[in-house]
């Protein structure tokens, strides 16, 4: 089973950048890119992402993305997250809650790929 | 090793934050907070506080004094996404040690949190003092738009409430039991108080100076 890859282009990059760094230490199966924004659309097309994290602009699932979390979205404290089988609107979302999303796409992922009965 | 509180409300930052300031062994996270009013309970033994100014129940400036009262040696670096060099002034007034926006790279509010703690500055004497200019022209602003607002009669506050719920003249005499004439008597007068040349710019103080709201 391949890794997932997740592409993290929210703003500030504070925030970009705290997410990345933590997410590769405390999910090191999980490939994480980080992206300019302004280049989302380019990046995804290039590394073909199964999680997208943003904070502006179009959510869009499928071709490949499993999971997209809009964050903070104009600096207000929620969160949209779409997936395939639907969409929720968090308030205040937890680091933990985040990595719980990111953890639901990869065996979301397994699924697709046919390896989720053996997990 | 320097005990750290973390201030900020969006906790998918301020989590990570921590996570990234406890790998380095210069720092321990000993609290972190989501708003003014939690952070002012762990304010105790603080060396340095990573503070947000735009917190759900008031601005982190709040909590500078309050640092300084708890710890006279503990320091404020503030972290925002706060564009506004007003805010920026307020805070370098009230005693911050360091304002870095939030598109600053992550290294960097490790790198300035270090150079703090080392005892180095981060701001330049330049930088302070032209900070502190700017607030200083900000309080006088204040303080005249106050005066201003005080000069206004019962009689122009309630025209002005009027002019901002987006009456016309004659609506404003019906509302008031006055004549249309005296209604523009009154909007002169409001102009010359607070020096302003229109309604709109009128309109525009009056918000901004909590005089009237708009719903």
């Amino acid at each position: 089973m391949g890794k997932i890859r997740a592409l993290i282009a929210n703003e500030p990059r504070t925030y970009r950048e705290v997410l990345v760094h933590a997410l590769r230490d405390l999910r090191p199966r999980v490939e994480v890119d980080a992206a300019d924004p302004d280049a989302l659309e380019d990046e995804i097309a290039r590394l073909r992402p199964h999680l997208v994290v943003c904070s502006r602009g179009r959510v869009v699932v499928g071709e490949g993305v499993l999971t997209w979390v809009m964050l903070y979205p104009g600096g207000e404290n929620r969160a949209e997250i779409v997936t395939a089988g639907g969409r929720a609107m968090l308030v205040g979302l937890k680091f933990d809650d985040f990595l719980s999303i990111v953890d639901g796409t990869e065996l979301l992922h397994r699924f697709r790929q046919g390896e989720g009965l053996r997990a | 090793m320097s005990r750290v509180l973390l201030v900020d409300d969006h906790a998918t930052f301020r989590e990570p934050l921590a996570f990234m300031f406890d790998r380095e062994p210069e720092f321990e996270v000993v609290a972190q907070a989501g708003s003014v009013g939690e952070a002012s309970q762990m304010l105790e033994g603080v060396d340095l506080a990573i503070v947000d100014l735009d917190l759900p129940d008031g601005d982190g400036t709040q909590l500078i004094g309050q640092l300084r009262a708890a710890n006279p040696h503990g320091m404020v670096l503030v972290l925002t996404a706060s564009i506004e060099r007003e805010a920026y002034a307020r805070a370098v007034e009230a005693g911050a040690a360091g304002v870095l926006h939030k598109s600053v790279r992550i290294k960097d509010v490790v790198g300035a949190s270090k150079r703090l703690l080392a005892g180095e500055v981060i701001l330049s004497t330049d930088e302070v003092i032209e900070l502190l200019r700017l607030a200083g022209r900000q309080k006088e602003q204040d303080y005249q738009a106050r005066r201003a607002t005080e000069s206004l009669t019962p009689r122009e506050l309630e025209v002005l409430r009027a002019l901002a719920d987006g009456l016309s003249d004659k609506e404003i005499s019906e509302r008031l039991h006055v004549g249309v004439g005296t209604v523009r008597n009154h909007i002169v007068s409001i102009f010359g108080k607070l020096g302003v040349h229109s309604r709109l710019h009128a309109l525009v103080f009056a918000v901004r100076h909590g005089i009237v709201e708009i719903r």
